[in-house]
């Protein structure tokens, strides 16, 4: 408690620090709204920068920028299909069908509120059990748990989105597929590039997520109005209750366990942790079936969970110095810059520091709240403006998110070939979140995959003798089998 | 996806073969093209084709047992005939609307190395409003100039976003000369 005064005195004392809390958390929010840009541009934009402020400063920023931007991109994924950051994929599987049933009120008010609660609860095992919590979980998850994890979250989540299973996996499968274009994990031998540079390079997958999601939705919503089919999702303004809350209580309470781990484990964080959380959401769902359709737990799941994951991140990285991701990478770049080394000495050495970062984290996830409230109640209202108006504006800021990346005009050919393709698999009824699911997953998955063959000497029985690889592993078949007894009796029932 | 896509699926039994036919083509060819990185590594047994071809075997797998699956299922019901409120009209122009609601982007996209993001995107955000179906040019006007100048003050002036200037006589010269007003050079 005394650190906590301590920390909490620090920060107020200076108008300084205020001033970069503020910056920080309104850039955040910015930037992880607008896709293609993310807290991490901003962050790397900043780094520089923070040479000249003092060092709680300068971390105390990327921290609060790091809350901030993993929020940012909800409001989007929610409003229009566009997730600000790969972390907000999967709030849009069911933020957007919610919006065009009328209640994009209550998906942004449960992404605030969850994200709120999902980084403040975080930000308070953050506080108490940095140092023991970080180096259980290095030592206990190592790449054949983080494959084993990859593999039952594929198998558990396959199926959301598509008119059956079947078409559910192959959705993974294409995703999985699309993965693999470009350098290998193993030897960086290039793949399916064709002899063309970019594709050896590997497709980058913001311009394939604002495809699949945002100009596949402008083309079905042409088609719509083509067809005279169109209805105007209604602007509601009506937060969740708290009897809805209450009753995706153990979604959100999962979800913050999930979002808190995945974010302790280096190069997991919050991405993987979004998608974990949505299939266990999924898989413990009384009503599975209503996921990819609109349901508030769908929206819950994946924004507790990318916020929790931000407090996880940090641990290793101030108790271990391991960067757990690219932000957080970034913050190292920032210690060292003031000529610091982050680690276990940190937390002795550079108490006030350490405190006066948390303090922000905690103070940042709060301001999400109700800045967050406000948000609710004044963003919603873009869901008033035309289709016609609305269309070519989302087309617009999807080209410029993506050109902005990297500069590349082919990137803006690979976002509108994938919203095409996308546009063709909805209506045969794939699933978007599946391809999603594969292109993020994949690449993680393939990457421990190398690891974990390399560990267990290519032996199959050798991911067995691992504890937690053997029972996410046997979890994984029993979803397999689980799902199609239920596809089955699905089509007896319709037969 | 909605309802309604799901709906909107037609799964006549030709469909249902040209979707296993295009599958298994994708599989071939990419199973085809992975002999070419098809070597030894002295750092991983397996080497870099083991997963991209036990993704190729997993959709085999899977195009197939969809196929079967729906050749086995009971044939689904028509979709309902629309009602008065939500007409469905599929007709050619409809199909020239959506055609032009994919193909815009993708002249749009051709022309921003060459004639460059400032100079393309009004005319871009006038006609996209065009084919949704918008006919009050007045307010296209607005709506289109509008647009164009928030964009140029958030990510050129604001930002600093490098964005295509074009590379074509008179086209390059005009995204400077708005660069340079905007004070962004």
């Amino acid at each position: 408690m005394s650190d906590f005064m301590l920390g909490l005195q620090i920060f107020t004392q200076s108008p300084i620090n205020w001033l970069i809390f503020f910056g920080g958390l309104i850039g955040g929010l910015v930037f992880g709204a607008i896709p293609g840009l993310n807290a991490i541009i901003l962050a790397t934009i900043l780094l520089p920068f923070t040479a000249y402020l003092q060092p709680e400063q300068a971390i105390m920023l990327l921290a609060v920028i790091y809350c901030s931007g993993v929020y940012g991109g909800a409001v989007t994924a929610i409003l229009f299909n566009i997730p600000g950051s790969p972390e907000n994929a999967p709030t849009a599987f069911d933020g957007y069908p919610m919006t065009l049933k009328g209640e994009a009120g209550k998906a942004i008010g449960a992404a605030v509120t969850c994200s709120a609660i999902g980084g403040t609860v975080s930000v308070l095992i953050m506080m108490v059990a940095t140092a023991p919590i970080a180096g259980w979980a290095i030592r206990a998850f190592g790449p054949p748990e983080i494959f084993a994890l990859i593999v039952f979250a594929l198998t558990v989540s396959s199926a959301v989105g598509a008119k059956d299973l079947w078409r559910g996996w192959l959705s993974v499968g294409f995703g999985l597929l699309i993965a693999t274009i470009g350098t290998d994990a193993a030897g960086g031998l290039r793949r399916f590039d064709f002899g063309n540079a970019y594709l050896g390079a590997g497709i980058h997958f913001v311009p394939l997520i604002l495809g699949f999601f945002a100009v596949s939705e402008v083309l079905v919503q042409s088609r719509h109005i083509a067809t005279g089919e169109y209805k105007a999702p209604k602007a509601s303004l009506d937060f969740p209750s708290l009897r809805e809350f209450w009753s995706v209580r153990i979604t959100m309470l999962r979800s913050v366990i999930i979002g808190f781990f995945a974010g302790l484990l280096p190069g997991i964080g919050a991405t993987l942790a979004a998608f974990l959380s949505y299939s266990e959401a999924v898989r413990w769902s009384k009503h599975p079936e209503k996921f990819g359709r609109g349901t508030l737990e769908g929206v819950v799941a994946p924004e507790t969970a990318n916020n929790a994951a931000t407090g996880g991140a940090m641990i290793p990285l101030l108790a271990l110095g391991l960067p757990g991701g690219a932000l957080t990478a970034v913050m190292v770049g920032a210690f060292q810059i003031h000529g610091m080394e982050p680690g276990p000495m940190v937390l002795v050495t550079s108490k006030e520091l350490v405190w006066v970062v948390f303090v922000a984290m905690l103070f940042a996830n709060i301001a999400i709240f109700l800045l967050g409230w406000l948000e609710t109640k004044t963003t919603v209202h873009l869901l008033r403006i035309p289709f016609a108006v609305l269309g070519p504006a989302i087309l617009l800021v999807s080209v410029i998110g993506t050109y902005a990346l990297r500069t590349l005009v082919i990137d803006v050919w690979v976002m509108f070939i994938a919203g095409i393709v996308g546009y063709f698999m909805r209506r045969s009824g794939y699933s978007m979140a599946g391809v999603v699911l594969g292109l993020i997953l994949g690449k993680i998955g393939e990457s421990a995959w190398v690891k974990t063959m390399q560990m267990v000497d290519y032996s199959v029985i050798g991911l067995f003798q691992r504890p937690i690889t053997a029972f996410l592993l046997v979890l994984a078949a029993l979803s397999v089998v689980l799902s199609v007894r239920s596809e089955l009796n699905r089509r007896g029932r319709s037969g | 996806m909605t309802n309604s896509e799901v709906n909107a699926t037609t799964n006549g039994p030709a469909r249902r073969l040209g979707e296993l036919v295009l599958w298994l083509a994708i599989a071939a060819g990419m199973w085809g093209y992975s002999y070419w990185f098809d070597v030894k590594l002295s750092t991983f047994a397996l080497g870099p084709v083991a997963w991209p071809r036990a993704v190729l075997l997993f959709i085999v797998a899977a195009a197939i047992i969809s196929f079967l699956m729906d050749r086995t299922s009971a044939p689904e019901a028509p979709e309902p005939a629309a009602s008065d409120s939500t007409p469905q009209v599929t007709t050619t122009s409809s199909n020239l609307q959506l055609a032009a609601a994919m193909g815009l982007p993708l002249v749009y996209t051709a022309l921003l190395p060459g004639a460059g993001f400032y100079a393309t995107t009004p005319f871009f955000f006038f006609a996209y409003m065009w084919v949704l179906g918008m006919r009050r040019l007045g307010l296209m006007l607005a709506v289109t100039v509008g647009f164009y100048v928030l964009i140029l003050l958030v990510f050129a002036k604001l930002l600093y976003l490098s964005l295509p200037t074009g590379v074509w006589p008179g086209f390059y010269d005009f995204s400077n000369w708005l660069l340079v007003r905007l004070g962004s050079m």
